[in-house]
């Protein structure tokens, strides 16, 4: 081994990745070199106390600047963004405001129960059942949104990535997670039409990878965000899959899952898609799916990264040259080390080329392909309308009759098997207050005498 | 927790995002502190990342790791303001990238003293100082690495490059950087 691999092999030591044979190795040949032994020492030694470095303290007032920041960047981005947004976010406030109810309900019953000392008796048995039915209920309703998915909730993803061009055509994953059959092999089989369509476009640039041609022109990359409320959502989606494929585009990401877990007769619908699209058809496209229906966020942006594209270019032109250069050195070495300094400079500029071209590669298929995300918010209807009153009024009383009779049963059983599961303590706590009682009158006897 | 606050920062709600980064703008300081080597423009950086991520956080994945997402940004913020100052006040005389690569690498000075031989206190101090001299990309990795403390693998994620680029750039970099403390160390 030579020191240069000793190096390597430190490094390693520093950061807890080196097996024991190659310790072995390692600690070989620092018992022959006395220098490595030093930068070995002197290594460990700056690394333990780079590791002792503290953090610094966030400055004073940092916080309230940036909340002054945010504010100001919030509204520049709201400015955007049309009115009807409000429906969304006074629905979240309501839901919150149901889910405070019983919570608050049983901590007010909790209080009174301390309180009145003299009904003890009478109000404890309706108190405890009322609580425990409030308790299981939400319990139960809590226990159901964790474990959520099996019959109200399901994520369908399919995920098209074809980000890393150059290496290969487009990785492609596909997860499912529970889902209706008809539906999910619909959007795969989209998803693969409009990837294969992608993939036979970037061949030509496959074939010839050794030429290097930068592009002139300026290079723009462009990204849009849309949100819209929706009423269909299934159409609305494969609708957008149909522009996708006219534009030759394709789907990067998509999800979709339910809007709420449970207590949801509507069914309703939200999700994204992120959509790679071909820069000449992305104006058209937009227009296109902004008629789908409600736009409540448009956001566009587009990024000039010519110069630092260029940059880049010539950056790679530079270390090309240099690398041409160190290897008409590497001919002429003649030194085992001079051979060895080199190639490691040789390494070094190669590693630095290929980053560099990962780079330009990335920047150019940003440019030529533009990024849409689309939220979609199913909602029942667009605009607001009033329901039927004594309807949904006699359904959802007869829904919360029933719900509670439910709860109540499941309370009744649970109760049965927690009083069954749990008779071995019950017992010996029986048998405990028994004796206590016992021991206690005794006493009081003996007091009494 | 996270993926809802990160849905509401994306309709817009500061309180939201301020409360989805509260854990990590001490680190995003921090690393903009060690990027820039001062604590004026730390502030500055890191309050324009953070500003960055809100109005971007709508191109953010989900199945990402958001700490990564933001440290990436935090990153190439800082590199975009340390290379439009370079284009802004280029000089010929001044040693350009004179941290890595150059014969002093390659020819280890024999001559300097270990640097164990130095107070413990005093190290540190240089050693903070000879950060500041290494370039964008060595200090990336070492304070990512031994000042912060991610794995490898986070750093190739945060920094966008392969884990052996990460592991041989680390290493260069540390060599780098002892080599700067060695001479900073000797010319005191």
């Amino acid at each position: 081994m030579n020191c240069e691999q000793a190096k390597q092999l430190m490094n390693a030591f520093v950061d807890n990745e080196l097996n024991d044979q190659e310790l072995n190795k390692l600690n070989a040949h620092l018992d022959s070199c006395e220098s490595c032994t030093v930068e070995f020492e002197e290594l460990k030694y700056m690394v333990l106390l780079m590791g002792e470095i503290e953090l610094k303290e966030l400055p004073k007032g940092y916080e309230e600047e940036l909340h002054e920041k945010l504010l100001l960047a919030s509204t520049e981005m709201k400015e955007l963004e049309l009115s009807d947004h409000i429906i969304n976010e006074t629905n979240d406030n309501a839901s919150h405001k149901e889910n405070d109810g019983p919570m608050s309900g049983i901590v007010r019953s909790l209080k009174n129960f301390k309180f009145n000392k003299k009904f003890y008796t009478y109000a404890a048995i309706p108190a405890v059942l009322i609580i425990m039915v409030f308790a299981t209920k939400d319990f139960w309703s809590l226990s159901k949104n964790e474990s959520a998915v099996s019959d109200e909730y399901y994520v369908m993803e399919t995920t098209a990535a074809a980000l890393e061009m150059d290496q290969g055509r487009g990785e492609e994953g596909a997860d499912f997670v529970a889902g209706s059959a008809p539906e999910v092999s619909f959007n795969e089989s989209m998803t693969l039409k409009s990837n294969a369509v992608t993939t036979s476009a970037q061949i030509p640039d496959d074939e010839n990878p050794a030429e290097e041609v930068y592009r002139d022109g300026r290079m723009i990359i462009q990204s849009a965000s849309i949100q819209m409320d929706i009423e269909k959502y299934d159409d609305v989606m494969s609708r957008l899959k149909t522009f996708v494929a006219n534009a030759n585009g394709y789907i990067e990401n998509e999800s979709t899952s339910f809007k709420y877990y449970n207590s949801d007769t509507d069914q309703l619908k939200y999700g994204y898609v992120t959509l790679r699209i071909p820069a000449e058809g992305y104006n058209s496209i937009l227009e296109q799916i902004e008629n789908l229906g409600l736009v409540t966020n448009d956001s566009s942006n587009a990024t000039d990264v010519t110069k630092a594209y260029r940059d880049t270019a010539s950056e790679i032109e530079n270390l090309k040259i240099t690398e041409s250069r160190l290897r008409e050195i590497m001919a002429q070495a003649v030194e085992i080390s001079d051979i060895l300094s080199i190639e490691n400079e040789l390494t070094r500029i190669r590693g630095n080329i290929n980053s560099y071209e990962k780079q330009i590669k990335n920047w150019e298929s940003l440019v030529d392909l533009t990024t849409i995300t689309v939220t979609l918010n199913e909602v029942k209807n667009l605009k607001p309308v009033v329901e039927p009153l004594d309807e949904s009024l006699w359904g959802k009383a007869k829904e919360g009759f029933i719900g509670t009779i439910n709860a109540i049963t499941h309370f009744v059983e649970q109760l049965f098997i927690w009083l069954i599961a749990k008779s071995p303590y019950l017992v010996g706590l029986a048998i405990i207050a028994i004796f206590t009682k016992l021991i206690y009158n005794k006493r009081r006897k003996i007091h009494e005498k | 927790m996270e993926s809802l606050l990160i849905e509401k920062s994306v309709q817009g709600d500061v309180a939201s995002f301020e409360k989805l980064i509260v854990k990590y703008n001490r680190y995003v300081y921090n690393i903009a502190f060690r990027m820039m080597g001062n604590e004026e423009d730390a502030k500055d950086m890191s309050q324009e990342t953070l500003i960055k991520a809100f109005k971007a956080i709508g191109q953010f994945k989900m199945e990402a790791n958001f700490s990564t997402w933001l440290y990436r940004i935090t990153i190439n913020v800082c590199k975009d303001e340390i290379r439009k100052r370079k284009e802004t006040v280029l000089s010929y005389d001044a040693t350009l990238n004179n941290d890595e690569g150059s014969l002093k690498d390659i020819i280890q000075d024999e001559h300097a003293n270990p640097i164990l031989i130095y107070e413990k206190l005093e190290l540190k101090e240089a050693i903070e100082e000879a950060l500041n001299k290494l370039s964008e990309d060595s200090k990336s990795v070492v304070v990512l690495k031994d000042l912060l403390g991610y794995s490898y693998e986070e750093i190739g994620e945060i920094l966008q490059i392969p884990i052996g680029t990460v592991r041989s750039r680390l290493n260069r970099s540390r060599g780098a950087l002892k080599n700067i403390l060695q001479v900073q160390l000797s010319d005191d």
